[in-house]
């Protein structure tokens, strides 16, 4: 028989034991932690404390056996009440997983009520929504969030979680994962349902693309995955699609949040990196900084969009948000256009397979032509000029 | 009041080109060169500047195979106080998950601590979990990605983080535990006197026994996920060449635009 007690004599009423706990067991009670019956015995709070108030006594570990569970779970993150596009991937993936294993397909909604919003969750491939519309939920916290999804996981036993890698998944995911002692594979290019043990199959890149490993969470429950954007698709919108949508009530209070002061977003001119359909990307091979200009014309008479190689970032030829690869940002356009780019599988590790590769690069032997559409070999440079005068623009204009 | 600080750095191949043991599909860490994780650079740096401008103390701890102690040696020659390896058969093998705790136990072990600096990702796993995984399992609230800090007072930090949209200002109480991009800072070099205080710096090592944890909970077997295969990552495409002048390779290039479907912009499109 499990037992679990506070030590009130240590404990300090410190609260720390609060947000560690993921089913809201503990609540304060006269300046002392009191644990009520919603408590598993995880013994999550026990080495929070720091005055060793918390004392559990258990049979054994709460993951010896893989606990029951069903159905996939997919995490619908929102940026102003709006759904983000990997959430529409992610809910096509499940579909897809979902006919090999006969799972329902959950999405998960936190955040402002957007009765819209859920209605295209359902219409995307959700067969139920769950949504917990709490106004500290509107921004998107990552304190509290894990512990909201974390409860959800307790409460309905998912056997199988997915969560977008954007900024925000990559951070919430590991913390909810960890609250639930669960196992968490990050970045998943790949996913099936292994048939003889209906396991999730996650495959990822590791060592800078170098490698494919395929990982297995074997016997704790929810299997979670944060997926790369831009890799799954998503299927088109059936608004003749029916689903269930259940308004979770949730009490938030015990929970901590955290204190966003202020969130910006950035305007720059031309289409983002994410949405463009043409992106030109400039490596070391351009030369030097004073080329960059020419690029910045070439984009913005294509309309299209401006990526980096991680070598230019560093150089502090560009800044930061036009990092494309393995350790920037995933894109997926029609057409990429390479300027002067070596082509190292980090890079090549933030392009979609889909995408139509023209590489322009005077050496001979980059490596980026072995996987390239269409190989210039020649000056970048003068290319991407004659380019632009075709386009009607002047590269030495200011 | 001054403040305690944690680092948490990790041991990476220099080169992505790696070995696997084929039983385990782990990777073989033995015989090739290792550095520390760059990420982790801009998390020691955050951390010696804060122990410079508020006061305090500054702890680098890492898990891996013993050597790893040479990267703790470095962060000691840059300027942090104490340095502590966990080192133990029994650790090898551990997913994020039974990473962030075995560190978490460390971390507890250490007494207390205010502020806890990881790198927003190692470069061969490439996974940013284990600095949110490790907050959980430590009960303190954790922000990723952060570019900028600075102390509203000797408990209470605003922080500057990137987001996909752009970027986002928290305020914490601490303690805390932070992911740092490379906008952060610009790691120091190590001195001529940094590298002689290298030569004869003291790593502890702790193993398993050491610590306050469940043995089952740590390494190989106390991980939630498993590898099952890799394979190489191979994609080869077989592409077209396309020769001439740059005129007639930029006359081709916007023939393959308009195949793919792209339209020239119109005079009102154009932001000019």
């Amino acid at each position: 028989m499990s037992e679990i007690r506070v030590v009130t004599e240590k404990c300090t009423g410190c609260r720390l034991c609060l947000p560690a706990c993921p089913y809201g067991a503990i609540s304060m009670s006269g300046k002392k932690a009191l644990i009520s019956a919603a408590c598993v015995f995880c013994g999550a709070c026990v080495p929070v404390c720091r005055f060793d108030a918390i004392e559990l006594f258990t049979e054994k570990p709460a993951w010896d056996e893989a606990p029951s569970s069903s159905g996939i779970w997919v995490f619908a993150e929102q940026v102003d009440g709006k759904v983000k596009p990997v959430v529409l991937e992610l809910l096509g993936e499940a579909s897809a997983l979902a006919r090999k294993k006969a799972s329902k397909i959950t999405a998960v909604w936190l955040g402002p009520d957007a009765p819209d919003q859920l209605q295209c969750l359902i219409a995307q491939g959700a067969d139920e929504v769950i949504a917990v519309t709490d106004a500290r939920l509107a921004e998107r916290d990552e304190l509290l969030y894990p512990q909201v999804l974390a409860r959800l996981a307790v409460t309905y036993r998912p056997e199988i979680f997915l969560v977008g890698a954007t900024g925000f998944g990559r951070s919430i995911a590991p913390r909810a994962a960890s609250a639930l002692d669960t196992g968490l594979t990050a970045d998943c290019t790949r996913l099936d349902i292994d048939p003889q043990s209906g396991l999730l199959l996650q495959t990822r890149p590791a060592f800078g693309g170098n490698l494919l490993a395929t990982i297995l969470c074997r016997t704790r429950r929810p299997q979670m995955a944060t997926v790369r954007p831009k890799v799954m698709q998503a299927l088109p919108a059936d608004y003749s699609r029916s689903g269930n949508v259940r308004m979770e009530s949730m009490d938030l209070s015990g929970m901590a949040g955290l204190c966003i002061e202020s969130t910006h977003v950035n305007r720059e001119d031309g289409p983002g990196l994410d949405n463009a359909e043409v992106v030109v990307g400039i490596g070391r091979g351009i030369g030097s900084a004073r080329q960059v200009k020419l690029y910045k014309h070439l984009a913005a008479a294509l309309g299209a969009g401006l990526a980096a190689s991680r070598a230019v970032v560093d150089l502090g030829w560009v800044d930061y948000s036009h990092q494309v690869g393995q350790t920037g940002i995933t894109i997926a356009p029609k057409v990429y256009l390479a300027f002067g780019i070596s082509g190292s599988v980090q890079h090549m590790a933030g392009l979609s397979e889909n995408t139509h590769l023209v590489a322009v690069n005077k050496d001979e032997n980059a490596p980026i032509f072995a996987v390239a559409d269409e190989r210039v070999r020649a000056d970048c440079n003068e290319v991407a000029a004659a380019l632009l005068r075709q386009l009607g623009g002047d590269a030495a204009r200011e | 009041m001054s403040l305690e600080i944690v680092v948490c750095v990790k041991q990476v191949p220099a080169s992505t080109r790696v070995r696997l043991n084929a039983a385990t599909n782990t990777i073989i860490r033995e015989g090739i060169e290792m550095m520390l994780n760059p990420f982790d650079a801009y998390a020691l740096e955050a951390a010696l500047r804060i122990k410079t401008s508020m006061g305090g103390r500054v702890t680098v701890i890492s898990m891996g195979i013993p050597s790893a102690a040479e990267i703790l040696r470095f962060a000691l020659g840059l300027g942090a106080d104490r340095a502590v390896l966990l080192s133990d058969k029994r650790f090898a093998g551990a997913d994020t998950l039974a990473t962030a705790y075995s560190l978490a136990a460390a971390v507890r072990k250490l007494g207390t601590w205010d502020l806890i600096f990881c790198g927003r990702q190692a470069v061969d796993g490439d996974t940013a979990q284990v600095g949110p995984s490790l907050a959980q399992k430590l009960g303190i609230p954790h922000l990723t990605a952060v570019s900028r800090l600075e102390f509203l007072s000797p408990q209470r930090i605003l922080c500057e983080k990137m987001t996909d949209e752009g970027y986002q200002e928290v305020a914490m109480e601490l303690p805390a535990l932070l992911t740092v991009v490379k906008e952060i800072n610009t790691p120091r070099f190590l001195s001529l006197e940094g590298y002689l205080e290298t030569l004869g710096a003291v790593v502890e090592i702790w193993g398993a026994d050491d610590l306050d944890l469940d043995p089952s909970r740590i390494g190989y077997d106390g991980s939630a996920t498993w590898v099952m295969s890799t394979a190489a990552a191979e994609r080869c495409k077989n592409g077209k060449e396309i020769d001439g002048s740059p005129q007639e390779v930029a006359a081709k290039i916007l023939e393959t635009l308009t195949q793919q479907g792209w339209q020239s912009l119109t005079s009102e499109d154009r932001h000019e």
